[in-house]
This record gives structure tokens, sequence and C-alpha cells, in this order.
């Protein structure tokens, strides 16, 4: 009874991961040989809407002026753009910079001085972005340091009337720090350049990542705004968007560099607030999307789900090991007859395989170097993951809905504003 | 950042290679299950163990593969009083010193105390159980090996839609498929080699971890090593990859 | 004791074991590839950032030229030691080039007006400070010119074309890259290009434009399976606007979409499938197609045209206005005769007149 319980138990897990082994497989083969999809990257030339860009911070004097400084050098008609950072209750030297900013762009820079209400990126847009009535508003964390073409490049998609989100790409730039800054960069570069640009090329559901991208005003507002009182802020809109019948656009060749995550207890602690995040919104919208609704069908549905669902794998992945390790006492053949081992060599093979796959192309499309050597390293990479991965999925804040969220930063290194 | 463009040429020309290749390590499986009956006969009196090479039939369902699978025919011991000390006292020692990692190690933090919780679960089982264990050595040196086998006569068709699709030159590709599946063929009978006399020594303990953590997953890490280092070679007929 | 003789086969296993991670090993502890990935470049939207870089340096490379170069025609090497040649008084020195073939291989900077006879090749740049008329089956690499310049029939540009004034592109003429103007671009028929870009251009002999009559529309009533979607209405499967209809707001549409004569749009459109627009209609927003776009006659659009397989705009449609510069983006595009585009034309594959 209880083998045959256990045996039931892994056949689900296998199950579940042979369905995300065979999406990763598609979305590697369809970057591979599909048709590129980035149909508004080349409009360069248009009356640009009025824009505003949101950058909330919360004590990140190491890092806003730079990110400031990008955005005035970007190249977008100044009178139909607007900065806006949100200083949220910082205790250092936040307020008086950017302070200092608007004393010196003062048409160009308007600080939005938070002290009340709920803490939190999420409350911040949420308050912020009532106040002002731009067409488009673009929202950067206060580490990303955007080229001057691409707020024009993450506007453009716009022109279209059912974008709702648009969503660039994030590259690591401070890669050189350590082994993790390394892994993240391979990371990154799977994540983006293949799943989110095979998700592109599918018409399926990309995700709006909450910085580097931006949401249609009328958009926001069709779907109630942010909202305040979530992790993911920015997984929580895409889903919102879509199941409302609005479309999410990737845009691989908009990118903006980033600072990642250098000592793992810092990468620990995104891992688990975006775990957090992503499993509230699976719990929100998950069954929504499993209705397949009209703007929605049955492919952006599964898709969306699966999306949804890809932090809760970890802990599924560990419910395999403790299933396949009880077996495994209790004496079932797991290497016991052909059939058990060729699904155990090729199952083991190509699941485990998947993620490489993805990494290692990335890295090719990218046109990288050596970078994809340290391919084999991702596996610690991975272990990680999935620790503070299971750890935030079995905490209550991924699955307790309107709880209070404050500010969960991920710490800088900059010591130094870029030129 | 260019695209590679994967062209219906080199997509019929992976396959090709693919199914090739896949012939070519379905006649070789033969010759394979011959060297690894010589290295075990060689290796197991050298490690002073002894014990027959016993064979079996390599059979995969629908399959014919004609290989005759060697295995050491050594038997193991179900655990003494001083097998639970010995492998108890490593096994605090590793999780203690798991904790004194400082951050900068945290992955291997990880991995150490994963390879504890499994030794401590396998510790608890043996302390309960009576013998016979499910799985005898030789029958789990055998299944490493079946595994191992049918791994390696798969590598053509996983290199075919992961690596032949890509824009390096033929050659690499062979050169890769070559340097991969040779390492694999010397390595897994090193690998059950060394499995089979840790746990000869130091009993049935030890089997669980072996097989859940060193077992086929290492042959996975080779294969991924080998990938990343050709997905970094240049394309072909450009000198420098395209930076 | 067996300890020994296994310590060998372990250390032998290991070493084999770690062999294969040599690579990795290496670029982790010796890096040579931790430059961030580039990102967003100036040149992305700025279809005149090669000619104007260009314009720079060999500004500054002549501006580097020792003071006792004689004057006229001349040949010598620029301070990068590029080899070029200055023409002021014969422009004759162009109809051949040194090269066994009859090729240039030297960047040229003329200074006084060219008019070449024709089947030239310039395999390096071409810096024109007066005007430059082309001959048929002209090939060149590049070409900057700060005053107007003519491309005879049937030539060739294989990098980019920039011209100050006006860019005139003769029938037949293939431009790779890209082709600007800081004022206006007039396309011959069977031109062939990729990106183009200008405050105007035009595609063949002046279409005849009178005033545009007031037209009484009536408001288009929607299917009844269109519902809002925040500010646009959604219809799922096809949507016509009939002739002389019109409707404010925008307008996305599951199937495709025909707006036929004469009727107009306030606002934007978008079909996931094709997009016909009739003669005399106008949408004042941007035009999307997740397939093709195609137009009638003088057609006005006032935003961006974007269609992911092939836009056909017909005779004097016209895209954008003076001051309200847009681009039409596809990845094959063919404009017909008349056809009027105030600023780029990006076709991804092959653009066509």
């Amino acid at each position: 009874m209880i083998v045959t319980l256990l045996e039931l138990g892994l056949g689900i897990v296998v199950t579940i991961l042979v369905v995300y082994t065979i999406r990763h497989y598609l979305f590697t083969i369809n970057r591979l040989i599909g048709r590129h999809r980035q149909p508004y990257l080349d409009i360069g030339i248009a009356d640009w809407p009025e824009t505003v860009v949101f950058v909330p911070a919360h004590n990140e004097e190491k890092v806003i002026g730079g990110m400031l400084d990008a955005l005035l050098a970007a190249e977008y008609p100044a009178d139909r753009l607007r900065i806006v950072p949100i200083n949220d209750r910082s205790t250092d030297g936040t307020a008086a910079l950017v302070d200092d900013y608007a004393r010196r762009f003062p048409t160009r820079v308007t600080p939005f001085h938070r002290s009340e209400g709920p803490p939190g990126k999420a409350a911040a847009l949420a308050d912020a972005s009532t106040r002002f009535g731009d067409e488009i508003h673009l929202v950067f964390d206060a580490d990303y340091l955007p080229g001057p073409g691409l707020l024009k490049q993450l506007v453009a998609p716009f022109f279209d009337p059912e974008v709702g989100a648009v969503m660039g790409r994030v590259v690591p730039h401070n890669l050189n720090r350590s082994l993790l800054t390394r892994l993240l960069d391979l990371e990154r570069a799977g994540g983006y350049q293949v799943d989110q640009q095979a998700r592109m090329n599918l018409r399926l559901v990309p995700q709006y990542g909450g910085t580097v991208g931006g949401v249609r005003r009328t958009a926001l507002e069709s779907v109630g705004g942010w909202r305040a009182d979530t992790l993911a802020e920015d997984t929580d809109m895409t889903f919102r968007l879509v199941l409302q019948g609005w479309e999410v656009v990737y845009q691989n060749r908009s990118e903006c560099y980033e600072e990642v995550p250098e000592t793992w207890p810092t990468r620990i602690r995104q891992v688990m607030r975006w775990a957090k995040g992503h499993n509230q919104s699976l719990a929100r919208h998950g069954p929504a999307l499993l209705r397949f609704p009209r703007p929605v069908r049955w492919r952006r549905g599964v898709d969306g789900f699966l999306l949804l669902g890809v932090f809760a794998v970890g802990p599924v992945l560990l419910a395999g090991w403790t299933f396949a390790l009880a077996l495994y006492f209790l004496g079932a053949s797991l290497l016991e007859g052909p059939i058990a081992v060729l699904s155990v060599a090729t199952f083991g093979t190509l699941g485990n395989f998947a993620a490489f796959f993805e990494v290692g192309t990335a890295t090719r499309l990218d046109g990288s170097g050596r970078r994809v050597r340290l391919l084999p390293f991702l596996a610690f990479g991975f272990l990680v993951n999935l620790v503070a991965v299971t750890r935030a999925t079995l905490s209550r804040t991924s699955w307790i809905q309107g709880n209070h969220v404050s500010w969960d930063k991920t710490e800088r290194y900059r010591e130094t504003s870029p030129s | 950042m260019a695209g590679l463009r994967v062209g219906r040429g080199r997509l019929l020309g992976a396959l090709v290679l693919a199914l090739a290749g896949t012939a070519v390590m379905l006649a070789a499986l033969r010759p394979i299950g011959i060297l690894w009956k010589g290295m075990f006969a060689l290796l197991l009196p050298f490690l002073g163990v002894g014990g027959p090479v016993e064979t079996r039939p390599l059979v995969a369902p629908g399959l014919p593969l004609g290989m005759d699978l060697p295995f050491p025919g050594l038997e193991a011991p179900w655990p003494a009083l001083g097998h639970f000390v010995t492998i108890g006292t490593i096994a605090l020692v590793v999780l203690l010193l798991s904790f004194a990692l400082s951050s900068r190690f945290l992955p291997l933090a990880y991995f150490l105390r994963a390879l504890v919780l499994i030794q401590g679960v396998s510790l608890a089982w043996f302390a309960l159980a009576t013998p016979p264990f499910p799985y005898p050595t030789p029958r789990y040196a055998a299944g490493l090996l079946a595994a191992g086998a049918i791994l390696i006569t798969s590598l053509p068709a996983i290199l075919g839609f992961t690596f032949y699709i890509i824009d390096v030159s033929l050659l690499r590709k062979l050169l890769l498929t070559g340097l991969l599946i040779g390492h694999l063929i010397v390595l897994l009978p090193l690998q059950v080699l060394v499995h089979v006399w840790l746990i000869h020594q130091g009993s049935l303990l030890l089997q669980p971890v072996l097989f859940l953590v060193f077992g086929l997953l290492v042959e996975i890490l080779v294969l991924v090593a080998f990938y990343g280092w050709g997905m970094s070679w240049p394309a072909q007929g450009i000198p420098e990859l395209r930076r | 004791m067996t300890l020994l003789p296994f310590l060998a086969v372990l250390a032998v296993t290991l070493a084999w074991f770690l062999l294969p991670l040599l690579p990795a090993l290496r670029e982790l502890l010796r890096p040579t590839d931790t430059t961030p990935l580039s990102v967003v470049e100036r040149d992305a939207a700025n279809l005149a950032y090669f000619a104007d870089r260009f314009r720079l340096w060999i500004t500054a490379q002549l501006a580097g030229l020792p003071l006792e170069i004689p004057e006229g025609d001349y040949y010598g090497r620029l301070p990068s030691g590029t080899g070029f040649v200055r023409v002021r008084n014969l422009p004759e020195v162009l109809s051949r080039g040194p090269r066994p073939d009859g090729a240039h291989d030297r960047v040229i900077v003329t200074e006084a007006p060219v008019t070449l006879v024709g089947r030239e090749t310039f395999l390096l740049e071409v810096y024109a400070t007066a005007p430059w008329t082309g001959g048929p089956e002209t090939t060149l690499r590049a070409l900057y010119g700060t005053a107007d310049v003519r491309l005879g029939s049937r030539s060739t540009v294989t990098r980019w074309v920039h011209s100050e004034g006006v860019l005139l592109v003769e029938d037949g003429s293939l431009l790779f890259g890209r082709a600007s103007s800081a004022s206006a671009i007039r396309l011959g028929t069977g031109v062939r290009f990729e990106r183009i870009g200008a405050p105007r251009i035009e595609v063949g002999p002046a279409h005849p434009r009178g005033t545009p009559e007031a037209v009484e529309r009536t408001a288009w009533i929607p299917p009844e399976r269109a519902r809002t979607v925040g500010d646009h209405l959604h219809v799922d499967g096809d949507a016509e606007l009939p002739a002389g209809t019109e409707h404010r707001g925008d307008l996305v549409v599951a199937g495709t979409l025909t707006i036929g004569a004469e009727a107009r749009v306030e606002g934007s459109v978008k079909a996931h499938r094709s997009i016909q627009v009739g003669r005399g209609g106008t949408i004042t927003g941007s035009v999307v197609s997740r397939t093709t776009i195609k137009t009638a006659g003088d057609v006005a659009i006032g935003g961006p045209v974007i269609a992911e397989d092939e836009i056909l705009l017909g005779e004097g449609t016209m895209v954008g206005g003076p001051g309200r510069e847009t681009t039409v983006v596809a990845p094959l595009v063919t404009l017909a005769p008349g056809v009027v585009v105030f600023g780029q034309v990006n076709a991804g594959v092959s653009g066509t007149t």
C-alpha cells in the first residue's frame, strides 16, 4: 500500500518534471530553429508618447545617481519624459541626492518622497502611479544602467494598441566579481535569451519583470493599478493584464545592465522573495488561467500556469527525491529491469540536461566566449536555488493573501557611480 | 548578438550524424563489454578484493543490444556496529564541517548536508532493518553499468539536437563526441570499482548515497562539462566567436 | 591491506573524472570572458549613425593633413595611413580606379561637383562635399554627401549612403544597409532597399494630391462580439469598417480587419491577421498586423505601420506627416509609386519600390 502510494507520488512528480523538461527543450529548440519575433524593435522614429520613468528607491544612495544620470542622457524627447525617483522612507542620503537632481534638472526630475502608507516597491508604485497621467509608465530599479536608446525601444511596442506591458532584457554588469555573479550571468542569459524570447516567438506569455520595462497607463488602470500586497507586483501585473486581454511583449534587444547579487546569502534572499511572490500569483491567478478564458485560451493558459508554477517545482523535485529514497529503501527496483534502467537513464540524463542545454544555447546566441565553460558549476546554483525556493514555498507568505509587505532590498555593491 | 540561423542543411546533417553515431555505438557495445570485462579482471585482484567478474546480457525494450554486460560479483556485508560507528562519525564530522564553511562555499555546504541527510536515513534504515538488503551489490553494480551503457549509446542522439545543430565544424562535433564517449567508457568501470570497494569495506550502509548522489549524476556532470567546453568553441569558418 | 591499491584506483578515477572539468576550472581560476554583454547601442535607431561617425573621422583626418600638400587633385595618404584621392579639378580621374579591374581602392574626397559616366566601383568610402551625380551601374561601399546625391540607375550601395541634401536613387538600384538623408529621399521604381530614413521619402513620380474633400462619415457599429478592454475595442474574429464609416478609439481585431474606402479610424488599429485599407481610408494612429498590411491608393496613416510578414503601401499612400515623422517596419515592404513616408522604412528582409 505504502509502496503503491509512493510510486503514485513519484509518478506524479516525474510527470510534472517531464512537462517542464519538454518545455525547456521546446523553448530552446524554438530559439535555435524558430522565427525570431521582435516586430517593434526597428521603430526608430515616431511621435513618442508622454512617458514617466519611475525609479523606486529605498536606501539607494550608492546607485541611484548613476541611474538618474543614465536616464537624463536617454535619447527620448525631453519634453515628453518625466523622471520620478520614488524615495520610500530612505534613511541614507537617497532623499538629498534625488532632491539635488530635482534642483539641477527641475523640468525633468520630479522626486516623489514617501513617508506614509505601506512600505515596499509595490506600494510605492501603487501610490506614485496614480499621481502621474503620462501615457506610458516605465519602471527601473535604482541599480540599473539604461543605455541611451533603451527608452525609445521600450516605448515602441506601445504603438500596438493591444500591448499592455513591455519587458526588456536584464544583463549583469558586475559578472567579474565572483563565481556566483558569473553563474547568474549564465542563468540570466538562459532566462531571457531563450525562455522569454521563446515565449515571445510562440505568442505565449512573456513575463513583465518589474524592471527594464513598463506598462500602459490605461492598461494599468483597467486592471485596478499596482497591487501593494504582493512581493511580485510584476508577475501579478503580468497575469492580471493577460487575463483581461492585454498583450505582454518581451524585447530581447532592449537590454539594460543590472547589478546581480555577489554573495550567496543575498542571492538566497532574492530567490526567496521571487519565489514567494510567484507563488502568491500562482494562488491568485493559477485557477483562472486553467479555466482558459477567452483572452487566454488553452495555449497561453497552460504556459502561464507553468510559468507561475516554476517556483513550486523546487519542492516538487525534493518530494520526488524523498519518494525515490523511500522507495529505494522499501525495495522498489529503480535500476532493475530493462524499462526501469532505460527510464532512469534517459529521464535522468535528458531531464537534468535540459537547463544546461538552455543556458549553453543562450550563450551561443549571445555570441559569448568561454563563459559557457562554467556550465557544470551551474549545478551549484541550482542546488542553492532549490533550497531557497523550497524554504520560500513552505513559508506562509507564499500562500497567504493580503499580507503585509515591506522592502526586501537586494544588497548593493557599487562603490562609485559609473560614468 | 547574432542568431545562429540553424538551416535545414545543418538540421539534416545533425540527424544523419546522430543516426550514424547511434549505429556506431550499438555496434561498439560488444567490444566495450569486452573492455570492461578486461578492466574488472585486471583491477579487482589489484584492489585485493577478488571476486568473480560476472556477465549478463544488456537488454533494452525492443532493442537487441548484443552486449554481455560484465560486472563485479563482489558481495558486500550487512553493516556491523563498527560500520555504524565509523560512518556515523564521518557523517557527523562532515555535517559539522558544512556549518564551519564560510558563506562563500554555501553550495558546497548544502551539498555536504544533503549527503549527510541521505547517509543519516541510510544509518537509520539499516539500524532498524533485517537482512537481506533488496539490492545485492553485484546487481547494483550491474544496474549502474547498464544505465551507463544506455547513456553512452544515446549520446549521439542527445548531442544530435543539442550540439550537432550548433555552428561548429564537423571535425569538432566528431571530436567532442569521441572525447565524451571515450571518457565515459573508461570512467564507468572505474567508478563502479570504487563504489564496489567502498561498499565492500564500508558495508551496505554506503550503497544508498553512492547510488543516489555518485551514480549516474557523475556521468551527467561529465556530459555537461564536455558540452560547456564544446559550446565555447568558435563558429565554423570564423576564427573567433562573434563578439 | 587493500587501501593503497584502492587509493591508487580512486586517484586515477578522480583525475579521470576531473579531466573534462579542466576547461571549466581554468575559466574559473583564470577568467577570460568576464566582459558584460554589449547592450543597446546608439546606432539602433539613428540610421545616419555610421555616416555621422565617418564624417567625424574623415574631417579629423583631413584636418590632420600636412599644410604643404599641393592644390588640385591629389593622391596621398590620410594620417591613419589609408590611401585617399582628393578631387578638386578633374572629376574624370574617377572614371577608372588604379586596380586592374578599374575599381578605386582609396577613400575618395570630392571638393567639386562630380558627374560620373557610370560603372565605376568604389571599394572604400566616398566623402562628397559638393553635389554628386552618379552614372548607371556604379558600385559604392559607402557615400557621405554634404550636398545632394544622385545615384544612377542600377547602382549598388553595399553599406550605407547619406546625404545632407536630397538623395535621389534612380530605377533599379540596390541599397544594402542604410540610406538616409537630412532632407529627402526620392526613390525610382524597382529600387531595393533595407533601411531608409529621411524627413520625407517619396517613391516614383510625384503623385497628384488634391485638397481632401470633406467626407460625410457615419459612425461604425461594432459587431456584437466586440468588448472593451481598457481603452480599446477588441473584436473576436474578423471585422470590417464599411466604406464611409468612422470609428473613434483604438481597435484590436483577432482576425482580419478590412477598412473600407474613405473609412476613418481616429486611433490605432491592430489585427492578428491581415489588414486591408481601402482607397482614401484614414487611420490617425498606428497600424499593426501579425501578418500583412495592404493599402489601396491615397490612404493616410498617422503613426507607425508594423507588420510581422509584409507591408504593401498602395499608390499615393502617405504615412506620417511633415513634423510627425514615423516608421514603417516589416520583413518585406513594397512601396508603390506616389507613396510618401515621413520618417523611416525598415525592411528586415527586403524593401522594394
